[in-house]
């Protein structure tokens, strides 16, 4: 059930607006980048420029498995929680103690797809039911292209990212210790990655039928 | 001579109508369905819209073969009958799950060059853990065979999968970690400790699964109120203690993956004694002694 009460509407309004206007500063950095150093040279330092940005954005993104527990908004749990944790997974844990593949081709698409599907989510959510013909058009379309965009981007990054994490052992707890206990990260990252790609097409089919729904 | 209206829990559709007389037990009622809907008597589940629960659509089973049926059924003359699927008895589900973890320990204590790429000098503490953990299961089996007398016969067939994968895979967790050639002992006092907890666990957990056989004549599925040392304290004392020896083996071991396991068995095994607490509660009332808690003597 949705709360209506004018505290959590304005606050959500607020949350929203943080949202659009963060996700609007990286899609227009990242356009203002490859207009002034060129679109190449600028996907090297994409993530210099922009990563602490759209780390901020992401970690704030925590506030909506809240919003979705305390009935602030009617999205489902379980895909809230995939989201949020999954891009805070690559980005936080991953990616962040892998600089030599922050300079990759796939760290610009994976935030530009983000970047664009978020400056439709947010506004569209901000305009509540009177949102124009188009972004809801978007909103339930923008995904057939986004979703499997976004998906490759990351996984492009998990396949370069694999082999540092391998060799510098990072996040891997090694024996001997006190508490007689291991961890290796590289398996982890290998048994997660395939079961993302298994439930891919499931969850892509799911959206089909969701999209179906909507649109009657 | 009273009509039974027999009708699917799920689908309300009726299943059929059984002239039965006044004193016909449930028991008896389900031989008459059995030849039906050519259903086992054991897969079969009748029950009554429950009086005590708040929820719509709560059903209470009706468990007890000795009870007459014209005791549970109302007005309407309707029971609810449920399909429980295939089944399969207790005591088999219980030999499989505890075979299994004394099979899969010995694998990485014996195996040490197949599993790890090396062979190390066991240390004390891992003698100690094998000799343990094995005990432990071979006390469950002997328990199941010479000792449980089960209420139920049966469970539904998928329980064995879960039982057996819980086991088995948490053994296979936890064995790894404590043979492994890079084991780091515990200081030798702790590990006395908690072979002592270990003991005294184990120890109480047979003493009560024997107080509990004692209580339930051969043959009965009887339930009485169980009396005499640690059931004074708590309802579930077997748990109580088991739980402690679990404790033991994880200080003596000092292992995070058997910490792991004790808290999940913990977990479910609170769960289990809550369930049996109301139970007793609800069918012996006032007789139930008010001072005795779950599981902690004295706070739960």
């Amino acid at each position: 059930m949705v709360k209506t009460n004018s505290l959590i509407t304005n606050y959500l309004t607020i949350y929203n607006s943080i949202q659009t206007v963060g996700w609007y500063y990286v899609i227009f950095l990242m356009v203002w980048r490859s207009l002034n150093l060129g679109f190449l040279p600028s996907l090297q330092t994409t993530y210099i420029s922009l990563g602490s940005t759209v780390c901020f954005l992401q970690l704030l993104a925590f506030l909506e498995i809240l919003h979705v527990l305390l009935g602030f908004t009617k999205s489902s749990l379980i895909p809230t929680l995939s989201q949020v944790f999954g891009r805070n997974h690559v980005l936080l844990v991953a990616l962040a103690y892998t600089p030599e593949v922050q300079q990759h081709w796939g760290v610009w698409l994976m935030f530009f797809i983000w970047g664009v599907s978020e400056l439709i989510r947010f506004p569209y959510y901000l305009y509540g039911n009177n949102s124009p013909k188009l972004l809801t058009w978007l909103r339930y379309n923008a995904f057939i292209v986004l979703y499997p965009l976004g998906f490759g981007a990351e996984n492009v990054l998990w396949y370069k990212m694999l082999p540092v994490i391998l060799e510098r052992r990072i996040h891997f707890i090694d024996m001997p210790n006190q508490f007689n206990f291991a961890y290796n990260y590289y398996y982890f990252l290998l048994v997660w990655i395939t079961l993302t790609l298994l439930v891919f097409p499931q969850q892509y089919m799911y959206m089909f039928k969701l999209r179906a729904k909507k649109m009657n | 001579m009273v009509d039974i209206k027999v009708v699917s829990q799920r689908s309300k559709k009726e299943i059929g109508s059984f002239s039965t007389s006044l004193s016909t037990t449930v028991g008896e009622l389900k031989k008459q369905i059995s030849s039906k809907t050519k259903l086992g008597t054991e897969r079969i589940r009748l029950a009554v819209p429950s009086k005590t629960s708040k929820l719509p659509n709560a059903f209470e089973a009706l468990g007890k073969d000795s009870d007459l049926v014209s005791k549970h059924v109302g007005s309407d003359s309707t029971l609810y009958f449920k399909d429980l699927g295939p089944q399969i008895s207790w005591s088999l589900v219980f030999i499989c799950e505890y075979a299994g973890p004394l099979f899969v320990y010995p694998i990485f204590y014996f195996l040490s060059n197949l599993i790890y790429g090396t062979e190390s000098p066991k240390s004390f503490a891992q003698k100690v853990a094998l000799v343990c953990y094995s005990l432990h299961y071979i006390k469950r089996i002997y328990e199941t065979i010479f000792v449980h007398r089960f209420s139920h016969g049966t469970m539904p067939i998928f329980n064995l999968f879960k039982n057996c994968s819980y086991y088995w895979g948490c053994t296979a967790m936890v064995s790894y970690f404590v043979n492994h050639p890079l084991y780091t002992e515990a200081p030798i006092e702790r590990v006395y400790l908690g072979l002592g907890l270990w003991i005294i666990g184990e120890v109480f957990n047979y003493i009560c699964h024997v107080q509990l056989r004692n209580l339930r004549p051969e043959g009965s599925t009887e339930r009485k109120i169980p009396r005499g040392l640690l059931f004074e304290f708590v309802s579930c004392p077997n748990y109580t203690v088991e739980i402690l020896s679990w404790i033991g083996f994880s200080i003596l071991t000092q292992t995070l993956t058997s910490w792991i396991f004790t808290l999940m068995g913990a977990a479910q095994m609170w769960v289990w004694a809550v369930g049996k607490h109301k139970r007793y509660r609800r069918e012996f009332a006032d007789k139930y002694p008010k001072s005795r808690k779950i599981l902690i003597p004295f706070l739960l």
